[in-house]
C-alpha cells in the first residue's frame, strides 16, 4: 500500500452535547475518485469543512502527505493544494463569470497569465458567451460548475466536491460526470453524493458515513448489497 | 467596475475636472475658494471610508479617528519644529501606523464585520474623550500645549518643500486640496482594477472562498485598512491646515455620523459616490446653518433614517437605476 | 484595610455602573442581534423623564419608575416604526439607529437647550474611616443588583422568557407553535429600552441629565456586551466584572480617562485572544 495523501485519526467534532464527527478513521490513497455517501447529518459536509479548515476538529488529526493540518488556517490547507466546492454555491455573485476564474487562476499562476487560464476555463465549462454576467444570475448548475472550474484553475492536488450534481438536468449531471473523471485524471478527488445512479457512473470505492462514523467502505457494488447500509437508508436502525 | 481598467472618457473627464479646478481659482472669491476646499478634504475623508465599505466590506465608523490623529499630529509636529514639510509625511505615516495598530487587533482577531464598526467607532468615541481631557498645563508635547476641548490654534500653513520661506495662501490649499483629492481618486480607482482590488472585490463577495483559494485575506484587510487610515489622515492633515486648527471635535461622534452620511448619500458602490455625497450635504448642511432650523444632527438623523430606509443605494447608483429603467421603458416602445 | 475597603469600594460602583449601562444593550443586542446605536439617547430619555418627573413632584423611586415605563413605551414606539423593518439586515439596523441617535440628540436640545438638569438625591454620606463615601452610590449599586437578578428570573424562570428565548433561537418555529413572534420581539425590545430608561434615571442624581450624555455610555456599553460574547447575561457579567476591576484600579492610581483607555485597549486585545467574547466557548446557558 502506497502511503495515503490524506489521511484522519479519531478526528472528532462536537457540536455543544452532539457528536457530529464521532472518531473518524480515513484513509485516501493518491489518484482516487472515492464518494462518500450517508443520510442527511452523517457528517460528510463537516468533514469536509473540518480538512479545508472552515471548522476546526475537537481533537484527533487530519494528515495531508504527511502533515498535520488540523489547526492549519483555511488560505494554507489551499496552498497546500487542497479545493472544495461547497454545498451551497459558494462564489462571488456579484462578480462576472470571468473575474471569478480570474482570482482563482491568479492565486495560483500569476496575474500574467490569469487571464488566458481564466478564457481556457470558460471554453471547458462551456459558458464563454456568460463571461460578463454576474455570477449571481446564472443558474444554479452553472454557478455549481462555476465553482468546480474554480476549484481546478488552483490545480490542487485534491478536490473536494459537496453535492456537485445537486438540482441538475439528466444532461447536466451526465457533463458533470465527465467533468469529475476528467480532473481525476490529474489530481485525487471525494466526492459527497445522494444521486446513486451518477455515483455508479463515476465512483471505485465507496465510503459510508452514519451518525458521524464511518458504517462501511468498499466498491459500489458490494457496498449496494450491503444488509447494513441498507438499514440506514430504510430507517431500520434496530440493528445499528 | 473591479478588474476594468478606466475607459478613454473616464480619463477624458478627469483631465476635465482638473483643468476645470486648476482655473478655478482665478473666478472664485476667497470666501468661496474656502468654502470649496473643505468639501475636496472632507470628500478624502469620506473617500477613504466609501472605499473600504463599498469595495473591501469593511464598515469603518471610526475613520475620523485617523482623520482626528493627522490633524493633531501635524499641528504637533509642525509647531514642534517648525518645518512642515516632514510633518505633513510623518502624520500621514503616524495615522497609518495606528491603523495598522487597531487593524491587526480587530482583523486578525476575525472579530466579525458588524464589531468591527463598533469597535472603530468606540476607538474614535474613546480618543476624543482622551484629547478633551488634555486641558491641564501638565498635557505638552515638546513645546506645544494640546488644551483639552479648546483644541490647538495656530496650526502652521504648509510651507513649499523647496522654498520654506513661502506658505501657501487660501487659493494655494484650494490647489493642494483639489489635486490630492484628484490623486487619491484616480490611484484608488487604478488599485481596483489591479490584482490587489481585484481580490479586495472578492473579500468583500466571499471572504471564505478567497481564503479556500489560497489567499490571506486577512491580510488584503489589513492593508486596505491601513491604505484607507493614510487617507483619513491625509484629510486630516488638510484640515489643520486649511483652518489652521484642530480640536476634539475631529474625532467627535456627530463627525463620524457625517461621513457615514456622505457615503451613504452618495452611494458606496461607486468611488465618485462619496465625493458627490460629500459636496450635496456639506451644501445642504451650510444652508440649512444659515435657515435657523435647529440642531443640524437633528436634520442630519432624519437623513440617515430616511436613506436607510427608502434609499438604500444612495443618490447616484438610484439615479443610474432610474436612467436604466427609462431607457428599458423608451426602447421597448420603440420595439 | 480602609485602603482596601475604598478600593472594593471604587470597584462596586464601577461595577454597577457598566451593569447598569449595559443590560439594556445585553437584551436588545445580546438577546436580539439588534445593534442599537441609540441606546446611550434611551438612557439620556430616562434621565431627563425621572428628572421632571421629580421636578413635578415625584419621588425618587416613583421617578425611576416613570422613566422606565416612559422609555420602555419608547422603544415599543421606535421597534414598530423602525427596527420591525429592519430584522435580518443588521448593518441597516445600525445605520438607521445612529440616524435616530443624532435625531434624540439634536430633537431634546432644540427642546429643552443644551444645559444639564439634576435632580438631588439626599441620602447623605456613609463613614468609613477618614473618607466619606456617598450613600446614592449603594442605591445604585443596589438598584443594578436588582435588575440583573430581575432579567435573570424573567428569563430563566417564566414563561415569557422561555417563549422569548425559543423565538430568538428560531423564530419560524416558534410561530408554527403559536406564538406571536412579532409581539415577542416587540415586548422584548421594548424591555430592554424600559431597563436602559431605568438606567438612565438612576444615573441622574451622579451624572445629571444632559442631550450629549449617551455618547460615553454608550462606548462602555457595547465594548461590554461584545467582549462579554454569546450569552448575554453571564457574557455581560463577566466583561463588567472585568472591566469595572481595571477601572477602579486604574482611576484610583491614574484619572479616569486613563482608566477609559485602558479598558478599551484591553477590550480590543481580549477580541483578539477570544474572537467571540469571554463566554465564546459556551453555546448553552444565558
Amino acid at each position: 500500500m502506497t502511503a495515503p495523501i490524506l489521511e484522519t485519526r479519531a478526528l472528532e467534532k462536537r457540536f455543544g452535547g452532539v457528536r457530529a464527527i464521532a472518531g473518524v478513521d480515513f484513509r485516501l490513497e493518491p489518484g482516487e475518485l472515492r464518494c462518500l455517501i450517508g443520510p442527511n447529518g452523517a457528517g460528510k459536509s463537516t468533514f469536509f469543512k473540518m480538512v479545508t479548515g472552515q471548522i476546526p476538529p475537537t481533537s484527533g488529526s487530519i494528515l495531508f502527505q504527511g502533515t498535520d493540518i488540523s489547526r492549519a488556517e483555511k488560505h494554507e490547507i489551499g496552498r497546500l493544494g487542497i479545493g472544495i466546492k461547497n454545498q451551497v454555491p459558494d462564489v462571488f455573485n456579484g462578480v462576472a463569470l470571468r473575474e471569478n476564474l480570474w482570482l482563482a487562476a491568479r492565486f495560483a499562476h500569476g496575474a500574467a497569465k490569469a487571464g488566458t487560464l481564466a478564457d481556457a476555463m470558460m471554453e471547458r465549462l462551456e459558458l464563454s458567451s456568460l463571461a460578463n454576467r454576474p455570477v449571481g444570475e446564472l443558474s444554479h448548475g452553472q454557478r455549481q460548475w462555476v465553482e468546480i472550474g474554480m476549484v481546478i484553475l488552483r490545480d490542487p492536488k485534491i478536490v473536494l466536491l459537496d453535492e456537485p450534481s445537486a438540482g441538475m438536468s439528466i444532461d447536466e449531471t451526465n457533463r458533470t460526470a465527465a467533468l469529475i473523471r476528467e480532473v481525476n485524471r490529474t489530481a485525487t478527488v471525494v466526492v459527497v453524493e445522494h444521486d446513486m445512479q451518477f455515483i455508479r457512473q463515476i465512483a471505485t470505492k465507496v465510503t459510508v458515513f452514519h451518525q458521524g462514523s464511518i458504517l462501511a467502505e468498499d466498491s459500489f457494488d458490494r457496498i449496494m448489497t450491503d444488509q447494513r447500509v441498507r438499514d440506514v437508508y430504510l430507517g431500520r436502525h434496530g440493528g445499528a | 467596475m473591479a478588474g476594468e481598467r478606466p475607459a478613454w472618457w473616464w480619463w477624458a473627464s478627469i483631465g476635465t475636472a482638473l483643468v476645470v479646478l486648476m482655473a478655478a481659482p482665478s473666478y472664485l472669491d476667497i470666501a468661496d475658494q474656502l468654502d470649496i476646499s473643505i468639501i475636496f478634504i472632507l470628500a478624502l475623508l469620506a473617500l477613504s471610508m466609501g472605499f473600504l465599505w463599498g469595495q473591501g466590506g469593511m464598515l469603518s465608523f471610526g475613520q475620523t479617528a485617523f482623520f482626528g490623529l493627522g490633524g493633531y499630529s501635524y499641528a504637533v509636529l509642525a509647531l514642534n519644529t517648525g518645518e512642515t514639510t516632514s510633518a505633513f509625511f510623518i502624520a500621514i505615516a503616524l495615522s497609518m501606523a495606528f491603523a495598522l495598530a487597531v487593524g491587526y487587533f480587530m482583523i486578525y482577531g476575525r472579530i466579525s464585520d458588524i464589531y468591527l464598526s463598533v469597535i472603530t467607532l468606540v476607538v474614535t468615541l474613546i480618543l476624543e474623550k482622551g484629547i478633551r481631557a488634555t486641558s491641564g498645563d501638565q498635557y505638552v508635547i515638546g513645546s506645544v500645549r494640546l488644551n483639552g476641548q479648546n483644541g490647538i490654534p495656530t496650526v502652521p500653513s504648509l510651507q513649499l518643500p523647496w522654498n520654506p520661506g513661502t506658505e501657501l495662501f487660501i487659493d494655494g490649499v484650494f490647489y493642494l486640496s483639489a489635486a490630492l483629492l484628484v490623486l487619491v481618486y484616480v490611484g484608488l480607482r487604478l488599485l481596483l482594477a489591479s490584482s490587489f482590488g481585484r481580490v479586495l472585490v472578492g473579500i468583500r463577495e466571499n471572504e471564505r472562498r478567497v481564503e479556500l483559494l489560497g489567499y490571506d485575506a486577512r491580510r488584503y484587510k489589513l492593508a486596505a485598512f491601513v491604505l484607507a487610515g493614510g487617507i483619513a489622515g491625509l484629510a486630516g492633515v488638510l484640515y489643520g491646515v486649511w483652518g489652521n486648527f484642530v480640536s476634539p471635535a475631529m474625532f467627535h461622534l456627530n463627525q463620524a455620523a457625517q461621513v457615514v452620511i456622505w457615503v451613504i448619500v452618495g452611494g458606496k458602490s461607486w468611488l465618485i459616490g462619496p465625493v458627490a455625497g460629500t459636496a450635496v450635504v456639506q451644501y445642504l448642511s451650510n444652508w440649512l446653518g444659515t435657515q435657523g432650523v435647529g440642531q443640524v444632527s437633528l436634520w442630519l438623523g432624519v437623513v440617515l433614517m430616511i436613506f436607510v430606509l427608502v434609499f438604500r443605494e444612495g443618490l447616484l447608483p438610484t439615479a443610474a437605476l432610474a436612467i436604466a429603467w427609462v431607457r428599458r421603458r423608451l426602447g421597448r416602445r420603440e420595439a | 484595610m480602609e485602603q482596601a475597603a475604598i478600593q472594593a469600594y471604587l470597584i462596586g460602583v464601577s461595577f454597577s455602573i457598566f451593569i447598569l449601562v449595559s443590560l439594556g444593550l445585553a437584551v436588545i443586542f445580546g438577546m436580539m442581534r439588534v445593534i442599537n446605536l441609540a441606546q446611550g439617547e434611551f438612557l439620556m430619555l430616562g434621565a431627563f423623564v425621572c428628572t421632571f418627573a421629580n421636578q413635578a413632584g415625584l419621588n425618587l423611586w416613583l421617578s425611576f419608575l416613570a422613566a422606565a415605563l416612559a422609555v420602555g413605551l419608547f422603544g415599543v414606539l421606535v421597534e414598530r416604526l423602525i427596527i420591525r423593518h429592519l430584522y435580518g439586515r443588521i448593518v441597516d439596523t445600525l445605520l438607521a439607529t445612529w440616524g435616530l441617535s443624532l435625531f434624540l440628540v439634536g430633537g431634546v436640545t432644540t427642546l429643552l437647550g443644551p444645559q444639564t438638569r439634576s435632580i438631588a438625591a439626599d441620602l447623605g454620606n456613609v463613614a468609613v474611616g477618614t473618607y466619606t463615601l456617598s450613600a446614592y452610590n449603594f442605591v445604585m449599586m443596589g438598584v443594578a443588583a436588582a435588575m440583573l437578578v430581575f432579567t435573570f428570573v424573567l428569563w430563566r424562570f417564566t414563561r415569557f422568557g422561555l417563549v422569548a428565548r425559543a423565538t430568538m433561537q428560531n423564530p419560524g418555529m416558534a410561530s408554527g407553535l403559536g406564538v406571536n413572534a412579532d409581539f415577542v420581539y416587540m415586548a422584548t425590545f421594548g424591555f430592554g429600552a424600559g431597563l436602559t430608561g431605568l438606567a438612565g434615571a438612576v444615573l441622574v442624581p451622579v451624572t445629571g441629565a444632559s442631550p450629549p450624555m449617551g455618547l460615553f455610555f454608550v462606548a462602555k456599553a457595547f465594548i461590554t456586551v461584545i467582549a462579554g460574547g454569546p450569552l448575554p447575561l453571564i457574557g455581560t457579567l463577566s466583561a463588567a466584572g472585568l472591566f469595572s476591576f481595571i477601572d477602579g484600579i486604574v482611576s484610583f492610581v491614574s484619572s479616569s480617562v486613563v482608566a477609559d483607555m485602558t479598558v478599551l485597549f484591553v477590550a480590543i486585545v481580549l477580541l483578539r485572544l477570544l474572537p467571540d467574547g469571554i463566554t465564546g466557548r459556551s453555546r448553552r446557558g444565558i
